[in-house]
């Protein structure tokens, strides 16, 4: 049987090894031309708690996980169980021969019970190389050369000894030879010849794009699950000349950042759930100070520390609101790997071009999954746009003119000239009070009306420089999704399954919060039933977008709050259930 | 432009800023004068200097002094001169903050730059008091002070700043009076010129609501120690002395010569990362991938 797209997940304990298995198989599978999305179920421990990586493969581009999985590689033996509704007729179960399969209440799936912990403890006296073993095994299931993974194993444990690299060679042989005794069903994936594509997460492509974009200092706390961007960008920032830094705690980190950029540089702190509640002052001073910043934040489950490894839009409330006062900003919200690094890149330079803080707005099912991607899309489209920031030569004119630099300038679009400080014939002078042009504090109402009005005036055209929504599907449908992040893949399916039953739907994928495309948004939905696909339970993307179309509209909010994204069937069965109740 | 540009700052003037509005006898004036009057002996021109204040009395600083300046949020000064620092090191970076700002709401913060050994120079007006919200216990007011939130006598312990800085691990520390500016002049040079992070304590009178520690008791009750001591554990003995008889400890405590952080990270004096951007172009597309294919 030939199959075009398949799921599979390797699930088991902490420590058991399933994220580096299926690691080596999303790899592999890259390597062979298919396109992969993982997503990954991780607890907030390093040992003992149930995790699983599921990989989905397709000849074509992919954004979200299927309903259901092919295999099942079950590393510890209950996590058959929790996984078990997931798999599909005739669906291939591994686990070890040491559990009891009697009880499994399924007799439409092929069970393999292997000797996975008993050869791995006969042949390295260690258990953990169990789960290569039975990725041979699922190697050989799926028709997979066995170099191909090989190749893999050697990417994924490169630097690591000789004798583990070997140890896992043989583990995977194990497997292989073992399946060619047992094997009762073989399926065959499509291949595809095309190999040049790139298997990265929306984190490492933040990171790209922060170094892509001349940012040359980073300064943050470790938090799950936007670690990753400090990882990668403390291992390449020195090499640019940059700097990071990890602070005591995010207050430190986004000041640090803030202090950075006063004198010059592109900066970027990054955090996630409770580290932004920390942030929001700060937030609040870099608009003030019209401080040019980029943060960035991966959603997690909340409240408070909430679920840490675990998706969620739960923060769009405190994102859009952050801070006291009229806090001036800029949100974008990317989808993928691609729009991870491009939205990163165009973050900077909307962030100098008018001199407030940018948030990028990932989550975990975004930040931390891995997607097979064609290409990054960096071309000569983005380029370093760093605004209205003179150069020493500008300096001088000021000098030899002889006028005095006034760094809250009052100009006609509301964005004043920055001087770096440390340019000799010039003081620059910022200010978190309200305050006179030249920077010096003022609560004089005269200049505290101009200066609201400067600051109100620069975000007049922003809308120009951020990503449009993304529509997708027929015009004259009259029902549309609407939904942000990881919403992506599953509303792309479930309009196609939908059309099958009947149901005629289109999406609107929403890429930039602040500023908001209303018209373009209310063009596409006037008079439709509108759905709003999101990540928690205050249906707060629907209560933001309410306004643009008033009381009178049928808009519904499509909630999950489980801490894992949408998959396509639970938005389809919504919208009938919706649909059903309406007519 | 060479020659339009090369100022020579010929008087002290060069460094006025803009009138100030503490109340008249207000103990930050002397620091203001102090630091103007360093900064003009050591030669470092308004455009060289970044003074980075919080909020409070003490914080309203860079106004009234002519240097590249940033008055930011509340105890989160230290953090913000850092960015500052490690951004452009050829900025002479100076703090100036008050003893709620930096020894309350930013004692983290203050205890990390020790620790790091910054190259910062960390001037704080310790006045015992908040003064800016019109009079409220400080972390520095004594013990069962009656003020306006603590009606009936403070129950908090007060604590000492420079032991708090020698034992998390900064490199100059110091303590000044503000009635005293010759001297605290020539602590201020110390400490700026010093490489490392720079405490220096600054007891700084508040004239409006804080009457209990006024320039007369300070005059009478301070006492200057023979320092710097040799050792950092001597250096908080002898405080630790002098607080025990009843008297408050000035001059410079320990000076110690160590790399600071910046030189650790790069490894050379003065570098500038802002300077170093100047130079570099937008990476080619052939590099950025060599990235993701070295990301394991």
């Amino acid at each position: 049987m030939k199959l075009k797209d398949f799921s599979v997940r390797i699930a088991g304990l902490a420590g058991d090894g399933s994220l580096l298995a299926g690691e080596v198989l999303a790899y592999a599978l890259k390597r062979r031309g298919l396109y992969t999305v993982s997503v990954r179920d991780f607890p907030s421990n390093i040992r003992g708690l149930p995790t699983s990586l599921t990989i989905r493969a397709n000849v074509e581009r992919i954004f979200s996980w299927n309903d259901y999985i092919d295999a099942l590689i079950a590393l510890e033996p209950k996590a058959v169980y929790s996984h078990l509704k997931d798999i599909r007729i005739e669906g291939v179960i591994i686990i070890d021969e040491e559990f009891k399969s009697e009880n499994l209440g399924r007799d439409d799936v092929y069970l393999y019970p292997l000797p996975l912990r008993k050869k791995a403890r006969e042949m390295f006296k260690k258990e953990i190389f169990k789960n290569i073993i039975a990725l041979g095994f699922l190697g050989y299931v799926f028709n997979i050369e066995p170099e191909e993974i090989k190749n893999s194993i050697m990417f994924y444990l490169k630097g690591r000894s000789g004798e583990i690299i070997e140890n896992n060679m043989k583990a995977l042989e194990e497997g292989y030879s073992l399946a060619k005794n047992l094997l009762k069903k073989r399926y065959e994936i499509e291949k595809s010849i095309d190999p040049g594509r790139y298997y990265l997460s929306g984190n490492e492509a933040v990171a790209l794009g922060a170094i892509a974009a001349g940012c040359r200092f980073f300064a943050a706390y470790p938090i799950t699950p936007s670690t990753e961007v400090f990882e990668f960008l403390a291992k390449y920032m020195p090499k640019f000349g940059g700097i990071t830094i990890q602070c005591e705690d995010e207050i430190a980190s986004i000041n640090m950042a803030i202090g950075a950029s006063f004198a010059g540089l592109r900066a970027m702190t990054s955090t996630s759930g409770p580290g932004m509640d920390l942030k929001t002052e700060a937030i609040s001073l870099a608009s003030m100070a019209e401080v040019p910043l980029v943060i960035y934040h991966a959603q997690r489950g909340g409240p408070s520390t909430g679920l840490p490894t675990k998706t969620g839009q739960e923060d769009i409330n405190h994102i859009l609101f952050a801070g006291h006062g009229d806090v001036s900003r800029a949100v974008l919200v990317p989808s993928t790997p691609e729009e991870s690094f491009e939205f990163t890149f165009r973050a900077f330079n909307i962030a100098e071009k008018y001199q407030i803080p940018v948030i990028v707005l990932s989550e975990q099912a975004v930040s931390q999954n891995q997607q097979t991607i064609d290409d990054i899309p960096y071309d000569g489209n983005l380029k370093w746009e760093r605004g209205k920031i003179l150069s020493e030569e500008e300096v001088f004119e000021y000098v030899k003119a002889g006028k005095v630099y006034e760094r809250y300038e009052l100009t006609e679009d509301g964005i004043s000239p920055r001087a770096i400080p440390g340019t000799k014939g010039v003081i620059v002078r910022y200010n978190s009070n309200e305050k006179t042009p030249d920077g010096f504090i003022d609560e004089e109402n005269e200049y505290r009306v101009q200066m609201v009005q400067k600051r109100l005036k620069k975000l007049e055209r922003i809308i120009e420089d951020v990503p449009e929504p993304e529509f997708y599907g027929n015009k004259n449908a009259p029902n549309i999704l609407i939904g942000i992040g990881s919403s992506l893949g599953p509303m792309r399916e479930s309009l196609i399954r939908l059309k099958n039953e009947g149901i005629e739907m289109s999406y609107l994928r929403i890429r930039t919060l602040m500023p908001l495309h209303e018209d373009y948004i209310y063009s596409l939905t006037y008079n439709k039933n509108v759905f709003i696909c999101e990540l928690n339970s205050f249906s707060q993307l629907k209560n933001y977008l309410s306004r643009i179309w008033g009381r009178k509209q049928n808009v519904y909010s499509i909630k999950k709050y489980s801490g894992f994204p949408f998959k396509p069937s639970e938005i389809i069965s919504e919208v009938k259930k919706i649909l059903k109740k309406e007519n | 432009m060479e020659k339009l540009l090369n100022f020579e700052i010929t008087s002290v003037k060069a460094y006025e800023g803009k009138k100030s509005t503490w109340c008249p006898g207000c103990g930050d004036f002397g620091v203001l004068a102090a630091l103007k009057q360093a900064l003009f002996e050591l030669g470092i021109s308004p455009y060289d200097a970044a003074v980075i204040s919080g909020i409070g009395c003490s914080s309203k600083f860079p106004d009234y002094i002519n240097t590249n300046a940033f008055h930011t949020i509340h105890g989160r000064l230290l953090p913000v001169a850092t960015g500052v620092k490690l951004a452009n090191q050829k900025l002479n970076v100076i703090v100036t903050g008050g003893d709620g700002d930096g020894y309350g709401i930013g004692g983290n913060h203050f205890m990390h730059a020790a620790r790091r050994n910054i190259n910062l120079t960390y001037i704080v007006m310790n006045n015992e008091i908040y003064a800016l919200t019109k009079g409220q216990v400080a972390p520095t007011s004594p013990y069962g002070f009656v003020k306006g939130t603590t009606p009936y006598g403070s129950k908090d312990n007060p604590i000492e700043p420079c032991l708090i800085s020698l034992s998390a691990g900064a490199t100059f520390v110091a303590r000044g009076f503000s009635g005293d500016t010759k001297n605290l002049k020539e602590y201020l040079k110390e400490g700026i010129k010093h490489k490392g992070f720079s405490h220096i304590d600054v007891l700084s009178p508040c004239v409006t609501f804080n009457e209990e520690y006024s320039y007369d008791y300070f005059r009478e009750n301070i006492e200057l120690l023979n320092g710097p001591f040799a050792r950092r554990e001597e250096a908080i003995a002898k405080i630790m002395e002098t607080w025990r008889k009843g008297k408050i400890p000035v001059g410079i405590f320990y000076v110690e010569e160590k790399k600071h952080y910046e030189l650790d990270i790069f490894g050379k004096e003065d570098y500038s990362i802002v300077e170093e951007f100047k130079t570099q172009k937008m990476l080619s597309k052939e590099e950025l991938l060599k990235l993701i294919e070295n990301k394991k």
